[in-house]
């Protein structure tokens, strides 16, 4: 594998990332396997330069920007092994760090791709379909389905990284890895991902996507609230819920502004002129009944709180254009310090109920 | 006013799927095309203006079903879902007259809206081929609905002009995305569209119900080859902070006229 010396005009686009940071580099290498993405973290040993890694540079927060040294890029680590069956019955599906949220639910979606019988998924969902297993596993992303689904790394079931010295090691799970002082990863020093074994999820069948609009903060929190103490209560609800977001009038009037020019979000009306706050809910499950008489209750529980508009759409493809609006509404928060004031602008309920930011 | 609207539920976008064997697309779900949410959008403004009942008219896999449901949440009276194996394959000639077939069935209507054209076939030609079956005038590249009284009037788009055409019913209106803002249901209207008559009609169902009549049979578009067209990118985009990209101009500037 080539180590290439860095041309400031030709790999402009590798010294940044969604951060909108800008950094510096001397080489850059595009390692394919194990044993050329070992040559690549040797070569940055031996010859003392810093690397960075980096995946599809979707990130938030600077860190693929490179300081200098060599950049290792996962874009031509893009083998997808396939799925197989764990002795707990359980299917994994293993990829090489560089494969896109996109390539692995392609790949899950294909025409007769069935697992026994039955349609599996990926279930973390961080909306950006650009982002890599690498990328997502380090930063441990965290979806807009995260009150159901948690974190990235909840679903991985095993994995392979190469440490600074090029040596591997393999580890059983993610939190092992981000914790490990082997990898180095406790102490800030340079490690690559290389592959990973991710956990599936039996596909559910009936999807809905709600969007509850409110005149202001307090009536939307009042409302996650309600939705937050029914599923504390009911068994089928914990299940059922599987997504909660939370957005503040200044998201939306950003996300409106940005309709125009993005096209995953023209299928969509205005957003009611009065709406100060927005939730929206995802249920899923396989006993559509149930989902729609759950459904009523919310709507019920919308009334008393005396919100104001609804948009509600069924269907795995129909609530596409829902997430779009989660999707954009991170690229126009702006990072969570300038959120305004309590911080608190848009973010997803994860599995204790708490409002977090993607990060 | 008797409104109908034919609606089309296509792939996702970047999801279309062909069968490599007859080259016709694998339906298995999808979304409402996009210019038929627009005209389902008008159909629900002049009825508001003007009364009336509005069907949603598909014919497609049974998977249509849902998108059809959508549209009576979002303001159709009923819908009517073509689907039996005998009209699959159908190309734009053979689709506007299976149509014309049950807008017939439907004892026809005073309005038909069509969405301009669909993110799949992209032919552009369905309304007006349903006109001609129909024997009904028709406007086309619809980008406004203005009334003059109780009148509809289209705005049609014409290269670099605009012509504003007035409603002669019965008639084809093909309506484009800038038309009319799409709508959404409502949580409650979702849920009791459910409740809305939604009738499946077959092959046995038609007036014609000859089958050599309908589907890829009786299509006489050939579709040889499907390829997927890949272009490649010469120059990268340009992602860099404006600042950088001027800076770059200028020493390629300098570079040929020199200077400081
Ligand atoms: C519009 C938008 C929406 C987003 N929404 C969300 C969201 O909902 N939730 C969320 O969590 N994030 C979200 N993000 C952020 C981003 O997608 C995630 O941070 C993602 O996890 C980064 O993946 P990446 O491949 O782009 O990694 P990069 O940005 O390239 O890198 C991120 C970090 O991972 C490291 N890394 C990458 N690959 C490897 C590897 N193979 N081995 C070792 N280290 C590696 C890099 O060194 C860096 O530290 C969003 C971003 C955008 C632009």
């Amino acid at each position: 594998m080539e180590i290439i010396a860095f041309d400031k005009d030709k790999y402009a686009g590798y010294l940044r990332d969604e951060s909108g940071l800008t950094g510096r580099a001397d080489f850059i290498a595009f390692p394919r396997d194990g044993a050329e993405l070992s040559e690549a973290l040797a070569f940055a040993a031996k010859n003392a330069v810093g690397a960075t890694v980096q995946g599809a540079r979707t990130g938030l927060f600077g860190a693929a920007v490179p300081r200098g040294g060599l950049v290792i890029s996962t874009e031509k680590l893009t083998r997808v092994y396939g799925a197989c069956q764990g002795a707990d019955g359980g299917y994994t599906l293993r990829v090489q760090s560089g494969v896109t949220l996109k390539e692995i639910n392609d790949y899950l979606r294909g025409e007769r791709r069935l697992f026994g019988g039955e349609r599996y998924a990926f279930a973390p969902n961080p909306t950006e379909a650009n982002a890599t297993v690498g990328g997502m596993l380090v930063r441990d992303a965290i979806g807009l389905n995260a009150l159901r689904s948690g974190r990235f790394s909840e679903h991985v079931s095993s994995l392979t990284v190469v440490k600074g010295d090029g040596s591997t090691i393999g580890y059983a799970t993610a939190k092992e890895l981000l914790s490990d002082k082997r990898a180095g990863a406790d102490r800030g020093e340079i490690f690559a991902v290389l592959d990973a074994e991710l956990r599936l999820t039996k596909k559910d069948s009936v999807f809905w996507g709600v969007f509850y609009f409110f005149d202001g903060k307090k009536t939307a929190e009042e409302f996650i609230g309600g939705l937050l103490s029914r599923r504390a209560a009911r068994g089928f609800l914990r299940d059922a819920l599987a997504a909660l977001v939370w957005f503040d009038g200044e998201v939306l009037r950003r996300v409106s502004e940005r309709r125009l020019a993005d096209s995953s979000l023209q299928g969509l009306p205005e957003f009611p002129a009065d709406a100060r706050a927005a939730v929206y809910a995802e249920l899923s499950g396989d006993d559509g009944a149930a989902l729609e008489s759950e459904l009523c209750v919310h709507a019920e529980l919308f009334e008393k709180i005396g919100g104001a508009d609804t948009w509600a759409e069924t269907g795995e493809d129909e609530i596409q254009k829902f997430r779009a609006v989660c999707h954009a509404a991170v690229e126009v928060a702006g990072r969570p310090k300038e959120n305004d004031g309590d911080g608190s602008a848009y973010g997803y309920a994860d599995k204790d109920g708490n409002i977090v930011f993607p990060s | 006013m008797k409104i109908i609207v034919c609606i089309k539920q296509v792939p996702p976008s970047g999801g279309i799927v062909v069968d490599e064997t007859d080259r016709v697309q694998i339906r298995s779900g999808g979304v409402l095309n996009p210019c038929d949410a627009r005209a389902l959008a008008v159909a629900v403004m002049i009825k508001k203006r003007l009364g009336g009942k509005i069907t949603a008219l598909s014919m497609g896999a049974l998977s249509a079903e849902s998108t059809l449901r959508q549209t009576l949440a979002i303001g159709a009276d009923e819908g009517v879902l073509l689907s039996d194996k005998a009209f699959r394959g159908a190309d734009v000639c053979v689709t506007a007259y299976t149509l014309a077939q049950a807008v017939t069935k439907l004892g026809g209507a005073d309005l038909i809206l069509c969405g301009q054209q669909t993110t799949d076939g992209d032919t552009a030609q369905t309304p007006f081929s349903l006109a001609a079956r129909l024997n009904i005038p028709a406007v086309g590249f619809v980008k406004a609905i203005e009334f003059t009284g109780e009148t509809p009037i289209f705005i049609q788009e014409l290269s670099g002009a605009s012509a504003a055409v007035e409603a002669r019913f019965p008639m084809v209106a093909a309506i484009g995305l800038s038309a009319a803002a799409p709508l959404a249901a409502s949580l409650k209207e979702r849920l009791d569209a459910a409740k809305k008559p939604l009738k499946i009609w077959g092959l046995s169902d038609m007036p014609d119900s000859d089958g050599s009549n309908y589907g890829l049979i009786a299509s006489p578009t050939r579709v040889i080859k499907i390829s997927r067209i890949s272009t490649e990118q010469k120059n990268p985009p340009i992602t860099e902070p404006p600042a950088d990209t001027a800076e770059r101009i200028l020493k390629a500037v300098r570079a040929v006229v020199g200077g400081r």
